[in-house]
């Protein structure tokens, strides 16, 4: 049972992304630099990542906008070695919900709702001030309207659908 | 409408590198079904001022979400009785806690909508040869998780690519 009311400022769904998941095994060379490099020359944003080492093995995760999917596909299939080492899973986007204040009772009450809403976790990721969680596109808005209807937040909080972007060129 | 602006910086500007020592780091595994009840595991334990540093999550295996949360030493030991748990037991597949580690994070302006933020702090660290334990960019906060003794060699490595006010 959620105790007392959870309270916060905002609740922000991204636009639609695709997951890049990268799984490495015992390896000199690592596929997650050379992504992120080829990501970077080619001008891709990634609005989410989360990269954890266990020994030698590595997984990471990322997240692009569908708009540049194609691109990125692309620029990886040029890359042989590459390519084979990555897993898309398109149709995916982010709930972000502010601010944490650190407080793990915070996450634990949002960890228990997006459990109980149904909706998939591919990722989440604390910023200094939110948290963000990767779940199916499909999704985004029951996953927040359930989220909303236990967490207060201001009467004038702003919508959840981004209605400004901003593009790095 | 559509607005066009024009930003430009010869370095990344960042609003500082913060490091934190002295850091414990738990990770569960869990099958993702059991994420509500992890949840409230967690919310029943996360009062008192128990506030988390850092926390990530993502299927290491199809069937494994693994969390990862990283804490101040001082709940070190709420977390072996937290992991200790029956409740916790029987829903995680396993649960570790690494102690020390440390942090370092920074953000900067419109981080969330830039490319090759994070190839530039991982092509700094692997020129230094620094290894990190974990990784997390979302919004405008680049956070990496590191063995003892590493975060400040991290952070010289990051301050030669990046702007520190």
């Amino acid at each position: 049972m959620m105790r007392g009311t959870l309270r916060a400022d905002g609740i922000k769904l991204s636009l639609e992304m695709t997951l890049i998941s990268i799984r490495t095994s015992s390896s000199a060379w690592d596929p997650n630099a050379r992504f992120l490099k080829l990501m970077g020359e080619n001008r891709i944003n990634l609005p989410f990542l989360c990269d954890a080492a266990r020994g030698t093995s590595k997984l990471g995760t990322y997240c692009i906008l569908s708009e540049d999917t194609p691109k990125a596909k692309r620029v990886i299939a040029a890359d042989e070695t590459l390519a084979t080492r990555l897993e898309y899973l398109p149709y995916v986007g982010s709930i972000t919900v502010f601010p944490h204040n650190f407080n793990l009772a915070f996450i634990g009450v949002i960890l228990q709702l997006v459990g109980q809403s149904g909706a998939p976790l591919y990722g989440l990721a604390t910023s200094i001030s939110a948290l963000t969680m990767i779940t199916d596109f499909s999704r985004l808005e029951q996953a927040a309207a359930h989220l909303a209807r236990h967490v207060s937040l201001p009467v004038n909080h702003s919508p959840f659908n981004p209605d400004i972007r901003i593009k790095s060129m | 409408m559509e607005t066009i602006a024009v930003y430009w910086e010869e370095n990344i500007r960042t609003y500082g590198i913060q490091v934190e020592k002295n850091l414990c780091l738990a990770r569960a595994d869990i099958l993702p079904t059991r994420l509500a009840a992890l949840g409230q595991q967690i919310a029943d334990s996360g009062g008192d001022g128990a506030d988390f540093r850092l926390i990530l999550a993502h299927p290491y295996e199809p069937e494994v979400l693994s969390i990862t949360m990283v804490f101040r030493d001082i709940f070190r030991e709420r977390l072996l009785e937290f992991g200790a748990r029956q409740a916790v037991k029987n829903l995680s597949r396993s649960f570790i806690i690494d102690f020390p580690v440390e942090m370092l994070y920074f953000h900067g302006p419109h981080f969330g909508d830039r490319y090759g933020i994070a190839d530039m702090a991982g092509h700094a660290l692997r020129k230094n040869d620094i290894r990190y334990i974990a990784m997390g960019c979302s919004a405008a906060s680049v956070h990496l998780i590191f063995p003892e003794n590493l975060a400040d060699k991290a952070r010289k490595a990051l301050a030669s690519v990046f702007q520190i006010p």
